[in-house]
Protein backbone atom coordinates (compact mmCIF):
# COMPACT_ATOMS: atom_id res chain seq x y z
CA UNK A 1 0.00 0.00 0.00
CA UNK A 2 1.49 3.33 -1.07
CA UNK A 3 0.89 5.89 1.63
CA UNK A 4 3.52 8.35 0.42
CA UNK A 5 6.65 9.40 2.27
CA UNK A 6 7.15 11.84 5.10
CA UNK A 7 9.36 14.03 3.07
CA UNK A 8 6.77 14.26 0.28
CA UNK A 9 3.55 14.77 2.12
CA UNK A 10 4.48 15.79 5.60
CA UNK A 11 4.16 13.94 8.90
CA UNK A 12 0.47 14.73 9.35
CA UNK A 13 -0.53 13.50 5.94
CA UNK A 14 1.61 10.37 6.30
CA UNK A 15 0.06 9.62 9.69
CA UNK A 16 -3.44 10.16 8.24
CA UNK A 17 -2.69 7.59 5.57
CA UNK A 18 -1.11 5.30 8.12
CA UNK A 19 -4.28 5.52 10.22
CA UNK A 20 -6.47 4.63 7.26
CA UNK A 21 -4.20 1.71 6.39
CA UNK A 22 -4.16 0.51 9.99
CA UNK A 23 -7.96 0.69 10.11
CA UNK A 24 -8.09 -1.58 7.10
CA UNK A 25 -5.63 -3.99 8.71
CA UNK A 26 -7.72 -4.00 11.89
CA UNK A 27 -10.84 -4.80 9.89
CA UNK A 28 -9.03 -7.58 8.05
CA UNK A 29 -7.79 -9.00 11.35
CA UNK A 30 -11.32 -8.93 12.75
CA UNK A 31 -12.41 -10.96 9.70
CA UNK A 32 -9.47 -13.31 10.26
CA UNK A 33 -10.51 -13.88 13.86
CA UNK A 34 -14.05 -14.61 12.67
CA UNK A 35 -12.83 -17.43 10.39
CA UNK A 36 -10.76 -19.09 13.13
CA UNK A 37 -11.91 -22.71 13.54
CA UNK A 38 -13.78 -23.58 16.72
CA UNK A 39 -11.30 -24.25 19.47
CA UNK A 40 -13.39 -27.21 20.62
CA UNK A 41 -12.03 -29.30 17.74
CA UNK A 42 -15.39 -31.09 17.46
CA UNK A 43 -15.63 -33.79 14.82
CA UNK A 44 -12.00 -33.39 13.84
CA UNK A 45 -9.84 -35.39 16.18
CA UNK A 46 -10.00 -37.64 19.17
CA UNK A 47 -7.75 -38.41 22.12
CA UNK A 48 -4.23 -36.95 22.29
CA UNK A 49 -4.38 -35.64 18.73
CA UNK A 50 -7.46 -33.59 19.61
CA UNK A 51 -5.72 -32.13 22.69
CA UNK A 52 -2.69 -31.20 20.58
CA UNK A 53 -4.89 -29.71 17.87
CA UNK A 54 -6.90 -27.69 20.37
CA UNK A 55 -3.66 -26.46 22.00
CA UNK A 56 -2.25 -25.44 18.60
CA UNK A 57 -5.50 -23.61 17.79
CA UNK A 58 -5.32 -21.84 21.13
CA UNK A 59 -1.75 -20.72 20.44
CA UNK A 60 -2.74 -19.50 17.00
CA UNK A 61 -5.67 -17.63 18.47
CA UNK A 62 -3.35 -16.01 21.04
CA UNK A 63 -0.97 -14.91 18.29
CA UNK A 64 -3.78 -13.43 16.20
CA UNK A 65 -5.24 -11.74 19.27
CA UNK A 66 -1.82 -10.26 20.10
CA UNK A 67 -1.46 -8.94 16.55
CA UNK A 68 -4.92 -7.36 16.72
CA UNK A 69 -4.12 -5.77 20.09
CA UNK A 70 -0.89 -4.28 18.72
CA UNK A 71 -2.68 -2.92 15.68
CA UNK A 72 -5.30 -1.33 17.96
CA UNK A 73 -2.45 0.24 19.96
CA UNK A 74 -0.88 1.54 16.75
CA UNK A 75 -4.22 3.07 15.73
CA UNK A 76 -4.64 4.69 19.14
CA UNK A 77 -1.08 6.05 19.10
CA UNK A 78 -1.40 7.31 15.55
CA UNK A 79 -4.65 9.08 16.47
CA UNK A 80 -2.93 10.62 19.48
CA UNK A 81 -0.02 11.78 17.34
CA UNK A 82 -2.40 13.32 14.84
CA UNK A 83 -4.30 15.05 17.62
CA UNK A 84 -1.09 16.46 18.99
CA UNK A 85 -0.01 17.65 15.58
CA UNK A 86 -3.41 19.21 14.99
CA UNK A 87 -3.24 20.96 18.36
CA UNK A 88 0.17 22.35 17.54
CA UNK A 89 1.52 21.15 20.83
CA UNK A 90 3.90 18.36 21.48
CA UNK A 91 4.06 18.86 25.21
CA UNK A 92 1.80 15.94 26.06
CA UNK A 93 3.42 13.78 23.49
CA UNK A 94 7.04 14.50 24.15
CA UNK A 95 9.28 11.55 23.87
CA UNK A 96 9.90 11.70 27.59
CA UNK A 97 6.14 11.45 28.16
CA UNK A 98 5.39 8.86 25.51
CA UNK A 99 3.33 5.84 26.45
CA UNK A 100 6.26 3.56 25.88
CA UNK A 101 8.34 5.60 28.34
CA UNK A 102 10.85 6.84 25.82
CA UNK B 1 -8.48 -45.29 17.58
CA UNK B 2 -6.87 -43.03 20.21
CA UNK B 3 -4.98 -40.10 18.90
CA UNK B 4 -6.35 -40.28 15.40
CA UNK B 5 -9.28 -39.49 13.21
CA UNK B 6 -12.39 -41.43 14.01
CA UNK B 7 -14.77 -41.20 11.05
CA UNK B 8 -16.44 -44.35 12.34
CA UNK B 9 -16.99 -42.77 15.72
CA UNK B 10 -17.59 -39.14 15.14
CA UNK B 11 -20.44 -37.28 16.81
CA UNK B 12 -23.98 -37.96 15.72
CA UNK B 13 -24.68 -35.70 12.80
CA UNK B 14 -21.13 -35.72 11.54
CA UNK B 15 -20.65 -36.64 7.93
CA UNK B 16 -17.48 -38.21 6.56
CA UNK B 17 -16.48 -37.29 3.04
CA UNK B 18 -14.22 -39.23 0.69
CA UNK B 19 -13.74 -40.29 -2.92
CA UNK B 20 -14.39 -38.18 -5.98
CA UNK B 21 -10.86 -38.60 -7.29
CA UNK B 22 -9.21 -37.65 -4.01
CA UNK B 23 -7.61 -39.91 -1.45
CA UNK B 24 -8.65 -37.58 1.39
CA UNK B 25 -11.27 -38.97 3.79
CA UNK B 26 -12.40 -37.04 6.83
CA UNK B 27 -15.31 -35.41 8.57
CA UNK B 28 -16.98 -32.39 7.09
CA UNK B 29 -15.79 -30.47 10.16
CA UNK B 30 -12.16 -31.33 9.44
CA UNK B 31 -12.42 -30.13 5.85
CA UNK B 32 -14.21 -27.01 7.08
CA UNK B 33 -11.44 -26.33 9.62
CA UNK B 34 -8.80 -26.90 6.91
CA UNK B 35 -10.55 -24.42 4.63
CA UNK B 36 -10.82 -21.87 7.42
CA UNK B 37 -7.15 -22.26 8.29
CA UNK B 38 -6.20 -21.79 4.65
CA UNK B 39 -8.30 -18.60 4.47
CA UNK B 40 -6.87 -17.48 7.80
CA UNK B 41 -3.28 -17.97 6.62
CA UNK B 42 -3.98 -15.89 3.50
CA UNK B 43 -5.59 -13.11 5.55
CA UNK B 44 -2.79 -13.06 8.12
CA UNK B 45 -0.12 -12.98 5.40
CA UNK B 46 -1.98 -10.12 3.73
CA UNK B 47 -2.16 -8.19 7.04
CA UNK B 48 1.53 -8.83 7.64
CA UNK B 49 2.38 -7.54 4.16
CA UNK B 50 0.30 -4.39 4.69
CA UNK B 51 1.94 -3.68 8.04
CA UNK B 52 5.42 -4.10 6.53
CA UNK B 53 4.42 -1.76 3.74
CA UNK B 54 3.17 0.91 6.18
CA UNK B 55 6.19 0.50 8.41
CA UNK B 56 8.63 0.79 5.53
CA UNK B 57 7.25 4.09 4.33
CA UNK B 58 6.91 5.80 7.71
CA UNK B 59 9.98 4.69 9.61
CA UNK B 60 11.40 5.69 12.98
CA UNK B 61 14.35 7.48 11.37
CA UNK B 62 12.02 9.62 9.30
CA UNK B 63 9.89 10.49 12.31
CA UNK B 64 13.02 11.34 14.25
CA UNK B 65 14.14 13.59 11.44
CA UNK B 66 10.96 15.67 11.64
CA UNK B 67 10.68 15.45 15.46
CA UNK B 68 7.32 13.73 15.32
CA UNK B 69 5.32 13.17 18.55
CA UNK B 70 6.41 10.25 20.68
CA UNK B 71 3.02 8.62 20.15
CA UNK B 72 3.88 8.37 16.46
CA UNK B 73 6.98 6.44 17.44
CA UNK B 74 4.89 4.30 19.82
CA UNK B 75 2.63 3.50 16.89
CA UNK B 76 5.68 2.38 14.95
CA UNK B 77 6.68 0.08 17.80
CA UNK B 78 3.15 -1.33 18.05
CA UNK B 79 3.12 -2.00 14.31
CA UNK B 80 6.46 -3.80 14.61
CA UNK B 81 5.01 -5.95 17.41
CA UNK B 82 1.88 -6.67 15.36
CA UNK B 83 3.98 -7.64 12.35
CA UNK B 84 6.10 -9.94 14.52
CA UNK B 85 2.96 -11.63 15.92
CA UNK B 86 1.58 -12.06 12.41
CA UNK B 87 4.92 -13.43 11.20
CA UNK B 88 4.44 -16.21 13.75
CA UNK B 89 0.69 -16.68 13.27
CA UNK B 90 0.56 -17.07 9.48
CA UNK B 91 2.97 -20.04 9.38
CA UNK B 92 1.16 -21.56 12.38
CA UNK B 93 -2.11 -21.46 10.43
CA UNK B 94 -0.34 -22.91 7.40
CA UNK B 95 1.15 -25.77 9.44
CA UNK B 96 -2.22 -26.62 10.97
CA UNK B 97 -3.88 -26.53 7.55
CA UNK B 98 -1.24 -28.89 6.13
CA UNK B 99 -1.56 -31.19 9.15
CA UNK B 100 -5.33 -31.50 8.68
CA UNK B 101 -5.09 -32.24 4.96
CA UNK B 102 -2.22 -34.68 5.54
CA UNK B 103 -4.25 -36.47 8.20
CA UNK B 104 -7.24 -36.74 5.84
CA UNK B 105 -4.96 -38.15 3.12
CA UNK B 106 -3.34 -40.55 5.56
CA UNK B 107 -6.71 -41.69 6.82
CA UNK B 108 -7.97 -42.19 3.28
CA UNK B 109 -4.93 -44.27 2.35
CA UNK B 110 -5.14 -46.24 5.60
CA UNK B 111 -8.84 -46.92 5.13
CA UNK B 112 -8.31 -48.03 1.53
CA UNK B 113 -5.50 -50.38 2.54
CA UNK B 114 -7.54 -51.74 5.46
CA UNK B 115 -10.54 -52.35 3.19
CA UNK B 116 -8.43 -54.17 0.61
CA UNK B 117 -6.76 -56.22 3.31
CA UNK B 118 -10.07 -57.13 4.94
CA UNK B 119 -11.55 -58.09 1.58
CA UNK B 120 -8.44 -60.10 0.73
CA UNK B 121 -8.56 -61.97 4.04
CA UNK B 122 -12.32 -62.52 3.78
CA UNK B 123 -11.91 -63.79 0.21
CA UNK B 124 -9.17 -66.23 1.14
CA UNK B 125 -11.16 -67.36 4.16
CA UNK B 126 -14.22 -67.86 1.97
CA UNK B 127 -12.20 -69.82 -0.56
CA UNK B 128 -10.66 -72.09 2.09
CA UNK B 129 -14.06 -72.54 3.74
CA UNK B 130 -15.54 -73.61 0.42
CA UNK B 131 -12.58 -75.87 -0.35
CA UNK B 132 -12.60 -77.65 2.99
CA UNK B 133 -16.31 -77.41 3.66
CA UNK B 134 -16.93 -81.15 3.15
CA UNK B 135 -14.15 -82.04 5.58
CA UNK B 136 -15.22 -79.38 8.03
CA UNK B 137 -18.79 -80.53 7.67
CA UNK B 138 -17.80 -84.09 8.43
CA UNK B 139 -15.51 -83.29 11.30
CA UNK B 140 -16.76 -80.17 12.96
CA UNK B 141 -20.02 -78.80 11.74
CA UNK B 142 -22.44 -81.65 11.07
CA UNK B 143 -24.96 -80.30 13.49
CA UNK B 144 -24.78 -76.72 12.24
CA UNK B 145 -24.91 -77.73 8.61
CA UNK B 146 -27.60 -80.21 9.34
CA UNK B 147 -29.72 -77.53 10.88
CA UNK B 148 -28.93 -75.11 8.05
CA UNK B 149 -29.52 -77.58 5.27
CA UNK B 150 -32.56 -78.93 7.03
CA UNK B 151 -33.97 -75.44 7.34
CA UNK B 152 -33.28 -74.66 3.68
CA UNK B 153 -34.79 -77.92 2.48
CA UNK B 154 -37.65 -77.50 4.89
CA UNK B 155 -38.42 -74.03 3.51
CA UNK B 156 -38.22 -75.31 -0.05
CA UNK B 157 -40.55 -78.22 0.73
CA UNK B 158 -43.11 -76.12 2.55
CA UNK B 159 -46.46 -75.72 0.87
CA UNK B 160 -46.60 -72.35 -0.95
CA UNK B 161 -49.01 -70.80 1.56
CA UNK B 162 -46.84 -71.75 4.54
CA UNK B 163 -43.70 -70.54 2.75
CA UNK B 164 -45.49 -67.28 2.03
CA UNK B 165 -46.41 -67.04 5.71
CA UNK B 166 -42.76 -67.56 6.61
CA UNK B 167 -41.69 -64.79 4.26
CA UNK B 168 -44.40 -62.57 5.69
CA UNK B 169 -42.89 -63.14 9.12
CA UNK B 170 -39.47 -62.06 7.87
CA UNK B 171 -40.14 -58.30 8.17
CA UNK B 172 -41.15 -58.79 11.81
CA UNK B 173 -37.92 -60.72 12.47
CA UNK B 174 -35.93 -57.96 10.78
CA UNK B 175 -37.69 -55.32 12.88
CA UNK B 176 -37.00 -57.23 16.11
CA UNK B 177 -33.33 -57.57 15.19
CA UNK B 178 -32.87 -54.07 13.85
CA UNK B 179 -30.46 -53.18 16.68
CA UNK B 180 -28.01 -55.88 15.57
CA UNK B 181 -28.56 -55.25 11.88
CA UNK B 182 -27.84 -51.55 12.41
CA UNK B 183 -24.44 -52.16 13.99
CA UNK B 184 -21.73 -50.76 11.65
CA UNK B 185 -19.60 -53.85 12.36
CA UNK B 186 -22.41 -56.12 11.18
CA UNK B 187 -22.84 -53.91 8.13
CA UNK B 188 -19.12 -54.24 7.33
CA UNK B 189 -19.30 -57.99 7.89
CA UNK B 190 -22.19 -58.21 5.43
CA UNK B 191 -20.18 -56.24 2.87
CA UNK B 192 -17.20 -58.57 3.24
CA UNK B 193 -19.42 -61.64 3.16
CA UNK B 194 -21.14 -60.71 -0.08
CA UNK B 195 -17.78 -59.81 -1.60
CA UNK B 196 -16.30 -63.21 -0.67
CA UNK B 197 -19.28 -65.28 -1.85
CA UNK B 198 -17.52 -65.89 -5.18
CA UNK B 199 -14.41 -67.11 -3.34
CA UNK B 200 -16.57 -69.48 -1.31
CA UNK B 201 -18.09 -70.81 -4.53
CA UNK B 202 -14.66 -71.25 -6.08
CA UNK B 203 -13.60 -73.27 -3.06
CA UNK B 204 -16.69 -75.46 -3.33
CA UNK B 205 -15.71 -76.14 -6.94
CA UNK B 206 -12.26 -77.24 -5.69
CA UNK B 207 -10.51 -74.46 -7.57
CA UNK B 208 -7.07 -73.61 -6.16
CA UNK B 209 -7.36 -70.67 -3.71
CA UNK B 210 -4.74 -68.68 -5.64
CA UNK B 211 -6.71 -69.06 -8.87
CA UNK B 212 -9.94 -68.06 -7.14
CA UNK B 213 -8.17 -65.06 -5.69
CA UNK B 214 -6.67 -64.13 -9.06
CA UNK B 215 -9.94 -64.23 -11.00
CA UNK B 216 -12.10 -62.79 -8.20
CA UNK B 217 -12.84 -59.23 -7.02
CA UNK B 218 -9.42 -58.98 -5.41
CA UNK B 219 -7.76 -59.99 -8.69
CA UNK B 220 -8.79 -59.30 -12.26
CA UNK B 221 -12.51 -59.35 -11.40
CA UNK B 222 -13.64 -62.03 -13.88
CA UNK B 223 -16.01 -63.30 -11.25
CA UNK B 224 -17.38 -61.45 -8.29
CA UNK B 225 -20.55 -60.30 -6.60
CA UNK B 226 -22.53 -60.34 -9.86
CA UNK B 227 -21.58 -63.99 -10.50
CA UNK B 228 -22.55 -64.94 -6.96
CA UNK B 229 -25.88 -63.13 -7.31
CA UNK B 230 -26.44 -64.89 -10.65
CA UNK B 231 -26.06 -68.24 -8.90
CA UNK B 232 -28.59 -67.13 -6.27
CA UNK B 233 -31.00 -66.04 -9.02
CA UNK B 234 -30.54 -69.37 -10.81
CA UNK B 235 -31.22 -71.41 -7.68
CA UNK B 236 -34.15 -69.21 -6.66
CA UNK B 237 -35.72 -69.42 -10.11
CA UNK B 238 -35.65 -73.20 -9.87
CA UNK B 239 -37.87 -72.73 -6.80
CA UNK B 240 -40.17 -70.32 -8.61
CA UNK B 241 -38.75 -67.23 -6.96
CA UNK B 242 -36.97 -64.09 -8.26
CA UNK B 243 -38.42 -64.61 -11.73
CA UNK B 244 -38.30 -61.47 -13.88
CA UNK B 245 -41.27 -60.38 -15.96
CA UNK B 246 -42.42 -57.79 -18.46
CA UNK B 247 -43.53 -54.45 -17.06
CA UNK B 248 -45.85 -51.66 -18.10
CA UNK B 249 -45.82 -48.04 -17.02
CA UNK B 250 -48.56 -45.48 -16.64
CA UNK B 251 -48.64 -41.87 -15.62
CA UNK B 252 -49.77 -41.36 -12.07
CA UNK B 253 -51.74 -38.10 -12.01
CA UNK B 254 -51.40 -34.98 -14.07
CA UNK B 255 -48.19 -33.20 -15.04
CA UNK B 256 -47.80 -30.22 -12.70
CA UNK B 257 -45.57 -27.15 -12.70
CA UNK B 258 -42.81 -27.20 -10.06
CA UNK B 259 -39.75 -25.19 -9.11
CA UNK B 260 -36.26 -26.28 -10.10
CA UNK B 261 -34.27 -28.44 -7.68
CA UNK B 262 -31.58 -26.47 -5.93
CA UNK B 263 -29.94 -28.57 -3.22
CA UNK B 264 -29.14 -32.09 -2.08
CA UNK B 265 -32.03 -32.07 0.38
CA UNK B 266 -34.42 -30.66 -2.21
CA UNK B 267 -33.58 -33.55 -4.55
CA UNK B 268 -33.87 -36.09 -1.72
CA UNK B 269 -37.33 -34.69 -0.95
CA UNK B 270 -38.42 -35.28 -4.56
CA UNK B 271 -37.75 -39.03 -4.49
CA UNK B 272 -41.22 -40.62 -4.81
CA UNK B 273 -42.45 -42.71 -1.88
CA UNK B 274 -46.07 -43.54 -2.67
CA UNK B 275 -47.50 -45.85 -5.29
CA UNK B 276 -45.58 -44.09 -8.06
CA UNK B 277 -41.92 -45.15 -8.18
CA UNK B 278 -40.59 -42.65 -10.74
CA UNK B 279 -40.74 -38.89 -10.97
CA UNK B 280 -39.52 -37.00 -14.02
CA UNK B 281 -39.05 -33.23 -13.95
CA UNK B 282 -38.68 -31.54 -17.32
CA UNK B 283 -36.67 -28.30 -17.60
CA UNK B 284 -37.79 -26.38 -20.68
CA UNK B 285 -35.81 -23.62 -22.31
CA UNK B 286 -36.94 -21.77 -25.46
CA UNK B 287 -34.78 -22.81 -28.38
CA UNK B 288 -32.91 -25.42 -26.34
CA UNK B 289 -33.11 -29.12 -25.64
CA UNK B 290 -35.37 -30.10 -22.79
CA UNK B 291 -33.43 -31.35 -19.77
CA UNK B 292 -34.69 -33.92 -17.29
CA UNK B 293 -34.20 -34.80 -13.68
CA UNK B 294 -35.25 -38.40 -13.08
CA UNK B 295 -36.03 -39.51 -9.51
CA UNK B 296 -36.30 -43.23 -8.76
CA UNK B 297 -37.77 -44.55 -5.51
CA UNK B 298 -36.76 -47.51 -3.36
CA UNK B 299 -37.99 -51.08 -2.92
CA UNK B 300 -41.75 -51.32 -2.35
CA UNK B 301 -42.12 -55.10 -1.92
CA UNK B 302 -39.66 -57.19 0.11
CA UNK B 303 -41.21 -60.53 -0.81
CA UNK B 304 -39.01 -63.06 -2.58
CA UNK B 305 -41.89 -64.15 -4.74
CA UNK B 306 -42.59 -62.05 -7.79
CA UNK B 307 -45.88 -60.15 -7.71
CA UNK B 308 -47.11 -57.11 -9.56
CA UNK B 309 -44.61 -54.68 -8.02
CA UNK B 310 -41.41 -54.22 -10.09
CA UNK B 311 -39.63 -52.48 -7.18
CA UNK B 312 -39.24 -55.82 -5.38
CA UNK B 313 -36.57 -58.28 -4.26
CA UNK B 314 -36.63 -59.86 -7.71
CA UNK B 315 -35.40 -56.59 -9.20
CA UNK B 316 -32.96 -56.11 -6.31
CA UNK B 317 -31.18 -59.46 -6.69
CA UNK B 318 -31.31 -59.46 -10.48
CA UNK B 319 -29.84 -55.95 -10.52
CA UNK B 320 -26.95 -57.01 -8.29
CA UNK B 321 -26.48 -59.96 -10.69
CA UNK B 322 -26.10 -57.45 -13.53
CA UNK B 323 -29.36 -58.46 -15.20
CA UNK B 324 -31.96 -56.14 -16.62
CA UNK B 325 -34.75 -55.82 -14.08
CA UNK B 326 -38.39 -54.92 -14.13
CA UNK B 327 -37.64 -51.70 -12.28
CA UNK B 328 -34.94 -50.77 -14.82
CA UNK B 329 -37.27 -51.38 -17.74
CA UNK B 330 -40.06 -49.44 -16.03
CA UNK B 331 -37.82 -46.39 -15.65
CA UNK B 332 -36.67 -46.54 -19.28
CA UNK B 333 -40.30 -46.75 -20.39
CA UNK B 334 -41.22 -43.76 -18.22
CA UNK B 335 -38.26 -41.84 -19.63
CA UNK B 336 -39.34 -42.65 -23.18
CA UNK B 337 -42.87 -41.46 -22.37
CA UNK B 338 -41.44 -38.20 -21.02
CA UNK B 339 -39.63 -37.67 -24.30
CA UNK B 340 -36.13 -38.44 -23.07
CA UNK B 341 -33.87 -39.53 -25.91
CA UNK B 342 -30.21 -40.52 -25.98
CA UNK B 343 -29.30 -36.87 -26.57
CA UNK B 344 -31.43 -35.40 -23.74
CA UNK B 345 -29.33 -34.18 -20.82
CA UNK B 346 -30.40 -36.17 -17.74
CA UNK B 347 -29.61 -35.99 -14.04
CA UNK B 348 -30.48 -39.09 -12.03
CA UNK B 349 -31.40 -39.24 -8.36
CA UNK B 350 -32.23 -42.56 -6.73
CA UNK B 351 -32.85 -43.98 -3.30
CA UNK B 352 -32.09 -47.60 -2.34
CA UNK B 353 -33.00 -49.86 -5.28
CA UNK B 354 -33.83 -46.66 -7.17
CA UNK B 355 -30.21 -45.55 -6.67
CA UNK B 356 -28.99 -48.86 -8.08
CA UNK B 357 -31.27 -48.44 -11.10
CA UNK B 358 -30.15 -44.81 -11.49
CA UNK B 359 -26.48 -45.86 -11.40
CA UNK B 360 -27.10 -48.56 -13.98
CA UNK B 361 -28.90 -46.10 -16.24
CA UNK B 362 -25.99 -43.67 -15.88
CA UNK B 363 -23.48 -46.45 -16.60
CA UNK B 364 -25.46 -47.78 -19.58
CA UNK B 365 -24.26 -45.01 -21.90
CA UNK B 366 -27.79 -44.90 -23.36
CA UNK B 367 -28.38 -41.37 -22.05
CA UNK B 368 -26.56 -38.05 -21.89
CA UNK B 369 -26.09 -38.35 -18.13
CA UNK B 370 -24.92 -35.11 -16.50
CA UNK B 371 -24.98 -36.23 -12.89
CA UNK B 372 -25.89 -39.00 -10.48
CA UNK B 373 -27.03 -38.67 -6.88
CA UNK B 374 -27.75 -41.83 -4.87
CA UNK B 375 -29.02 -42.31 -1.34
CA UNK B 376 -28.51 -45.65 0.43
CA UNK B 377 -28.03 -47.45 -2.87
CA UNK B 378 -26.36 -50.88 -3.17
CA UNK B 379 -24.58 -49.57 -6.26
CA UNK B 380 -20.91 -49.91 -5.32
CA UNK B 381 -20.21 -52.41 -8.09
CA UNK B 382 -21.79 -50.38 -10.90
CA UNK B 383 -19.12 -49.08 -13.28
CA UNK B 384 -20.29 -45.49 -13.60
CA UNK B 385 -17.81 -43.54 -15.76
CA UNK B 386 -15.68 -41.06 -13.83
CA UNK B 387 -16.80 -38.33 -16.26
CA UNK B 388 -20.24 -38.38 -14.62
CA UNK B 389 -20.34 -36.45 -11.33
CA UNK B 390 -21.67 -38.90 -8.73
CA UNK B 391 -22.48 -38.10 -5.13
CA UNK B 392 -23.39 -41.13 -3.00
CA UNK B 393 -24.86 -40.87 0.51
CA UNK B 394 -24.49 -43.97 2.67
CA UNK B 395 -25.23 -44.52 6.34
CA UNK B 396 -22.47 -46.67 7.81
CA UNK B 397 -25.12 -48.44 9.92
CA UNK B 398 -27.34 -49.12 6.90
CA UNK B 399 -27.07 -52.73 5.73
CA UNK B 400 -28.59 -52.10 2.29
CA UNK B 401 -25.64 -50.33 0.59
CA UNK B 402 -23.38 -53.06 2.04
CA UNK B 403 -25.33 -55.69 0.10
CA UNK B 404 -23.95 -54.00 -3.02
CA UNK B 405 -20.43 -54.91 -1.91
CA UNK B 406 -17.30 -52.77 -2.10
CA UNK B 407 -16.57 -50.17 -4.73
CA UNK B 408 -15.11 -51.52 -7.92
CA UNK B 409 -14.08 -49.06 -10.61
CA UNK B 410 -16.30 -46.09 -9.81
CA UNK B 411 -15.13 -43.43 -7.39
CA UNK B 412 -18.11 -41.30 -6.34
CA UNK B 413 -17.93 -38.49 -3.85
CA UNK B 414 -18.94 -40.71 -0.96
CA UNK B 415 -20.64 -39.10 2.04
CA UNK B 416 -21.00 -41.40 5.03
CA UNK B 417 -22.78 -40.91 8.32
CA UNK B 418 -23.55 -43.19 11.23
CA UNK B 419 -27.22 -42.35 11.69
CA UNK B 420 -27.73 -43.88 15.13
CA UNK B 421 -24.26 -43.20 16.50
CA UNK B 422 -24.91 -43.88 20.19
CA UNK B 423 -28.63 -43.12 19.91
CA UNK B 424 -31.30 -45.79 20.51
CA UNK B 425 -32.10 -47.72 17.34
CA UNK B 426 -35.76 -47.74 16.34
CA UNK B 427 -37.47 -51.13 16.13
CA UNK B 428 -40.55 -49.64 14.49
CA UNK B 429 -39.30 -50.23 10.97
CA UNK B 430 -37.32 -52.94 9.20
CA UNK B 431 -34.09 -51.14 8.36
CA UNK B 432 -34.12 -48.03 10.55
CA UNK B 433 -30.84 -46.63 9.18
CA UNK B 434 -32.13 -47.11 5.64
CA UNK B 435 -35.25 -44.97 5.93
CA UNK B 436 -35.55 -42.18 3.39
CA UNK B 437 -36.34 -39.73 6.20
CA UNK B 438 -32.87 -40.39 7.65
CA UNK B 439 -31.24 -39.86 4.28
CA UNK B 440 -33.17 -36.61 3.84
CA UNK B 441 -31.77 -35.49 7.18
CA UNK B 442 -28.27 -36.42 6.03
CA UNK B 443 -28.80 -34.57 2.75
CA UNK B 444 -29.50 -31.41 4.76
CA UNK B 445 -26.15 -31.88 6.54
CA UNK B 446 -24.47 -32.30 3.17
CA UNK B 447 -26.04 -29.03 2.02
CA UNK B 448 -24.46 -27.31 5.02
CA UNK B 449 -21.00 -28.65 4.20
CA UNK B 450 -18.48 -26.37 2.53
CA UNK B 451 -16.17 -29.21 1.49
CA UNK B 452 -14.86 -28.59 -2.02
CA UNK B 453 -16.04 -31.85 -3.65
CA UNK B 454 -19.52 -31.46 -2.19
CA UNK B 455 -19.84 -27.84 -3.24
CA UNK B 456 -18.53 -28.32 -6.78
CA UNK B 457 -20.74 -31.37 -7.42
CA UNK B 458 -23.81 -29.45 -6.22
CA UNK B 459 -22.83 -26.50 -8.41
CA UNK B 460 -22.73 -28.88 -11.39
CA UNK B 461 -26.13 -30.31 -10.44
CA UNK B 462 -27.68 -26.89 -9.95
CA UNK B 463 -26.25 -25.54 -13.22
CA UNK B 464 -28.36 -28.23 -14.87
CA UNK B 465 -31.46 -26.05 -14.56
CA UNK B 466 -29.81 -22.80 -15.70
CA UNK B 467 -31.84 -20.95 -18.28
CA UNK B 468 -34.96 -23.06 -17.78
CA UNK B 469 -38.09 -20.95 -18.13
CA UNK B 470 -40.43 -23.63 -16.86
CA UNK B 471 -40.24 -26.92 -14.98
CA UNK B 472 -42.98 -29.53 -14.93
CA UNK B 473 -43.18 -32.80 -13.09
CA UNK B 474 -44.81 -36.16 -13.85
CA UNK B 475 -45.12 -39.24 -11.66
CA UNK B 476 -45.04 -42.73 -13.13
CA UNK B 477 -46.19 -46.08 -11.76
CA UNK B 478 -44.70 -49.32 -13.07
CA UNK B 479 -46.44 -52.69 -12.83
CA UNK B 480 -45.29 -56.19 -13.63
CA UNK B 481 -47.24 -58.03 -16.28
CA UNK B 482 -47.00 -61.78 -16.76
CA UNK B 483 -43.92 -63.85 -15.99
CA UNK B 484 -41.65 -63.86 -18.99
CA UNK B 485 -38.40 -65.26 -20.21
CA UNK B 486 -35.28 -65.15 -18.11
CA UNK B 487 -33.54 -61.94 -19.15
CA UNK B 488 -30.09 -62.12 -20.61
CA UNK B 489 -27.19 -60.57 -18.66
CA UNK B 490 -26.50 -56.99 -19.65
CA UNK B 491 -23.01 -56.17 -20.75
CA UNK B 492 -21.25 -53.64 -18.56
CA UNK B 493 -23.94 -53.77 -15.87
Amino acid sequence: MDIGTVSESGVGLALQRQLLALDRVAGRLANARAVMPSQAGDGVWSGDARRMYVRALHQLSTQVHAAATHVDEAIRDTRQALALLAGGSRAGGSRAGGRHGW
Amino acid sequence: MPGGLVPGGVMAGDIVIGGGGSIAVATSELFEDARRLSDLRAMLSDCHGQLISIDRLVGVAQLDAVAAPSSALAAERAMDDAAAALARAAPSAERLHIALIASADAYGIGERVAERLAQDVAGRFGSMLGLFLPTIALEVLPAVLGIGAGAAIGIALLPPEKRAALFRALPEWLRRNSVVLTDPRVVQLVRLTVMSADDFGGGLLKLPPELVHAIGDEGVGLVGLASSASVVVGVARSRGMLAESAVSVMRSGATVPVTRAESYSDRAARVPQGAAQVRIDRYSKPGGLDRFEVYVGGTRDFSLETGSEPWDMTSNVNAVAGRETGAYRAVTQAMADAGISSSSPVLFTGYSQGGLVAAELAASGDYDTRGLYTLGAPAAQVAVPSSIPWVALEHSDDIVPAVGGSRASADPVLVRRELFDGRPVSTEVMFPAHQLAGYRETAALVDASTETRIVSALAAFDRFGDGATSVDSTLYRGMRETASAYPAPRSGG
